[in-house]
């Protein structure tokens, strides 16, 4: 088979059943949110792209013009989260897109939107990625919901998924409150059959009306809001308490004890249940915070065991266990806080199976997986991640690498650029836009040259302030931005040094070379990384220079898109002629 | 109960693209189906898994180890890779081509003997190789050697998909241009199994 578009069937059309049944697509996880976000008559999608949330983007970045509704990839997640408010509090249902680190630059204005809550809904769809498939960490983001006190729904599937996309919209507005939905990269990247409802017309918001005592976040107004926040969460907590995501099944004679699975670890207890051919009730949590605490209240009554089962921390187990105390429930809890569970990396049947059986006090399987392959490692020679060839970074990178040779420190950042390391170009690199904050922070302590790198994309995300912050505080680094005009690593989505929007329309592209020169850089030059001279001239030149020097190497990527029709990707999940 | 088969290869051999065509299938078919993948660090050369379920309780998107019923790969060594995938009685289609990784074309390793991979393979599992490259340079177009070991797994292994679905399932998933081409290597890939496909169908 040839790579390529995929050929698709317009939703609705020729796929529904002969009883008139609802029509069944084959979607990617994303694609149902992006599905569920269309069903939900969202207004407004704001995003910017990462592992494992981008293609939520990508899905609806084609279809914008067919619905009617707004479309950005907003420069980093605070900015997304700050236009999504924006629409909200327009009257546009708004949907905000990131990955779970990109929450903690979005968290300033979080913590605040809590405080002030929404009229018509927004829903932010926070994706964590156990294992660190795509990042530099796992973060467990219901532990954000928990503590900005904004309830989270956690999907088992991709048909959950997209139906609590949708349904996310209506329990927005119902307790008047943002709310998450965390998909995991096993949701965000797996395929299954989702059927389709009618996505309904875009409702168009009546424009802000300004509310001074929960919008403008002073002392004076945070003492009234903080009351009401607690009391909003009470509320939302009653209402998911008769959540229909939420469900307790028996499977064969359970005696008294219960597993408590939250999101996707629902699956991996079921098919453990079903290899031990052992016997439970199991409560499926899709609401771990706020827990819903009448009804896991009454399971844990119910039982005298209860195993909680959850991916990453153990956020509904202390839940749990803090609810059993309180209520005077006399029930053994057991998960990650007894050491039965692991809190590192993603929960699979087979790391569950052993925890399991033992909990329920049954034999494993004499065919369990023991985590050996058995298979001789001689034979195995690792594919590692490669610049493409051509790459203009590779090319850049062997021109610094002459000019400082291994006496340089040198910050990275992330994107493709960070395989760097691999080439001893990369000294550290921790969070996005942090390069030239570590630049600024290390030429003040060493006598080093420092040279950082960073991407056009991460240097409008949050590289500029670590350049301002380098100039003003006499910082003498080198800062030489990779310019190939799109955000690369995630599959060629545009921002603000590509010279068109998320949706194909002409944008005034920021040269890089200008925001360096006006915030006062020392040196500016603008190089074409496959011309070697150019490059280790204009490195040397930076390097010399006292002060805050910042060479841009600017050569598009050897995969962009530059033709006018190839700017918005094939939208692989074609819902386009359904609904409305 | 769920039918497990996991798909390997080289990124940019279309891996993902033979799992989805097995996942369009069962959804045709009106199954329970997973598709699972990783996407990301996941680019052309690197190493790629894909895990597909189909059946009537599915849990979960991925293969556990040890549960495979069958696996589709593209390339020797990566079948090798994720062995650990294989159940007792696993079948393992297997392009005989191999893809050379970058640090043996960097001289900083070497490529394992292919003999040695097959002997390993052949103590794991029943393995069926097929020069799915080469039929499918015959029928048109190299790239559709996922389509020939589709074909093949139609003939030779036990599943609860016809040979007509999962080939609908390999249409669905190709632009219109390429239908042709995927439908004869898909044709040449059944023809290489020499007999009868079982009929025990779970």
């Amino acid at each position: 088979m040839s790579e390529g578009t995929q050929e698709t069937t317009p939703a609705g059309g020729d796929d529904a059943g002969p009883d008139g049944e609802q029509p069944t697509e084959l979607l990617l996880g994303n694609e149902a949110i992006a599905r569920g976000a269309l069903e939900g008559g969202v207004g407004s999608v704001s995003a910017y792209p990462g592992t494992p949330s981008t293609e939520i983007g990508d899905t609806l970045r084609g279809l914008s013009d067919d619905y009617g509704f707004y479309m950005e990839y907003s420069v980093n997640e605070k900015a997304a989260l700050e236009t999504g408010i924006a629409a909200a509090y327009s009257g546009l249902r708004s949907l905000v897109v990131m990955k779970h680190v990109g929450l903690n630059v979005a968290a300033d204005t979080f913590m605040s939107l809590a405080h002030a809550g929404v009229d018509t809904g927004l829903v932010m769809v926070v994706a964590d990625d156990p294992n660190m498939w795509s990042s530099q960490n796992e973060q467990d983001t219901r532990w954000y919901a928990r503590f900005a006190r904004v309830p989270v729904l956690e999907p088992t599937d991709p048909q959950e998924a997209k139906e609590m996309t949708a349904a996310a919209f209506e329990l927005s507005e119902a307790v008047g409150h943002p709310v998450i939905v965390r998909p995991t990269t096993r949701i965000s990247h797996t395929r299954a059959p989702v059927s389709l409802d009618e996505i309904p017309e875009v409702a168009r918001g009546d424009g802000y009306d300004p509310d001074p005592q929960r919008h403008v976040q002073v002392p004076a107004h945070g003492r009234q809001l903080k009351p009401k926040l607690l009391q909003r969460i009470e509320e939302v907590r009653d209402v998911l308490e008769d959540s229909r995501f939420n469900q307790v099944e028996t499977i064969g004679d359970p005696d008294g004890v219960g597993v408590l699975a939250s999101g996707i670890a629902y699956n991996y207890v079921r098919e453990s249940l079903d290899w031990l051919d052992a016997d439970a009730d199991v409560f499926k949590l899709a609401t771990p915070y706020p827990l819903p605490e009448n009804r896991v209240g009454s399971f844990l009554r119910a039982h005298d065991r209860v195993l909680v089962v959850e991916e990453l921390d153990p956020v509904v187990e202390d839940s749990v266990r803090s609810l059993a105390q309180r209520a005077g429930v006399d029930v053994e809890i057991a998960g990650k806080q007894d050491d039965r569970l692991p809190t590192a990396f993603e929960l699979t049947t087979d790391r569950l199976l052993e925890p399991m059986a033992s909990f329920l006090g049954v034999q494993p399987p004499e065919n369990a997986p023991d985590g050996e392959d058995d298979v001789d490692d001689d034979l195995l020679v690792g594919r590692p991640p490669q610049f493409c060839p051509g790459c203009p970074h590779e090319q850049l990178f062997n021109g610094i690498a002459e000019v400082v040779g291994e006496d340089a420190i040198q910050p990275g950042d992330i994107g493709c650029y960070t395989l760097g390391v691999n080439l001893g170009m990369v000294d550290i690199q921790f969070a996005m836009g942090a390069g030239t904050g570590f630049a600024a922070g290390f030429a003040q302590f060493n006598d080093d040259p420092v040279v950082a790198t960073i991407g056009d994309s991460t240097f409008f995300h949050t590289g500029i302030p670590g350049l301002v912050n380098a100039v003003y505080n006499g910082a003498d680094a080198t800062i030489v931005v990779l310019d190939n005009r799109t955000t690369a690593m995630t599959g060629q989505q545009p921002n603000p040094s590509t010279g068109w929007t998320a949706d194909g329309e002409d944008a005034p592209a920021v040269p890089i070379e200008d925001v360096a020169r006006a915030v006062g850089a020392d040196y500016v030059d603008v190089v074409d990384p496959y011309d070697p001279d150019e490059v280790t001239d204009s490195v040397e030149q930076a390097v010399d220079t006292d002060g805050v020097s910042v060479v841009v190497s600017r050569a598009p990527c050897v995969l962009f898109r530059q033709d006018e029709g190839d700017r918005i990707q094939p939208v692989e999940a074609d819902f386009g002629g359904d609904g409305a | 109960m769920s039918n497990d088969l996991v798909v390997t290869g080289v990124g940019g051999q279309g891996a993902l693209l033979a799992a989805n065509a097995v996942g369009e299938a069962g959804t045709a078919a009106g199954m329970e189906t997973r598709v699972g993948e990783i996407h990301g660090m996941s680019q052309r050369g690197g190493s790629v898994i894909a895990h597909v379920r189909v059946g009537e309780d599915v849990h979960g998107p991925m293969v556990p180890t040890g549960r495979g019923d069958a696996m589709i790969a593209l390339e020797p060594m990566e079948a090798l890779r994720y062995a650990e995938y294989l159940g007792p009685d696993a079948v393992v289609l297997v392009n005989e081509t191999t893809e050379m990784p970058l640090p043996v074309q960097q001289g900083a390793a070497e490529y394992p003997d292919g003999d040695a991979i097959m002997d390993e393979l052949h103590s794991l599992g029943e393995v069926v190789p097929v020069d799915a490259e080469g039929i499918a340079r015959e029928a048109g177009d190299k790239i559709a050697a996922n389509a020939v070991l589709l074909g093949a797994f139609s003939a030779r292994v036990a599943f609860p998909l016809s040979a007509e679905q999962l080939l609908g399932g390999v249409e669905t998933m190709v632009p219109d241009d390429a239908v042709e081409v995927n439908r004869r290597a898909f044709e040449a890939g059944r023809e290489v199994i020499d007999r009868e496909r079982p009929v025990s169908i779970p």
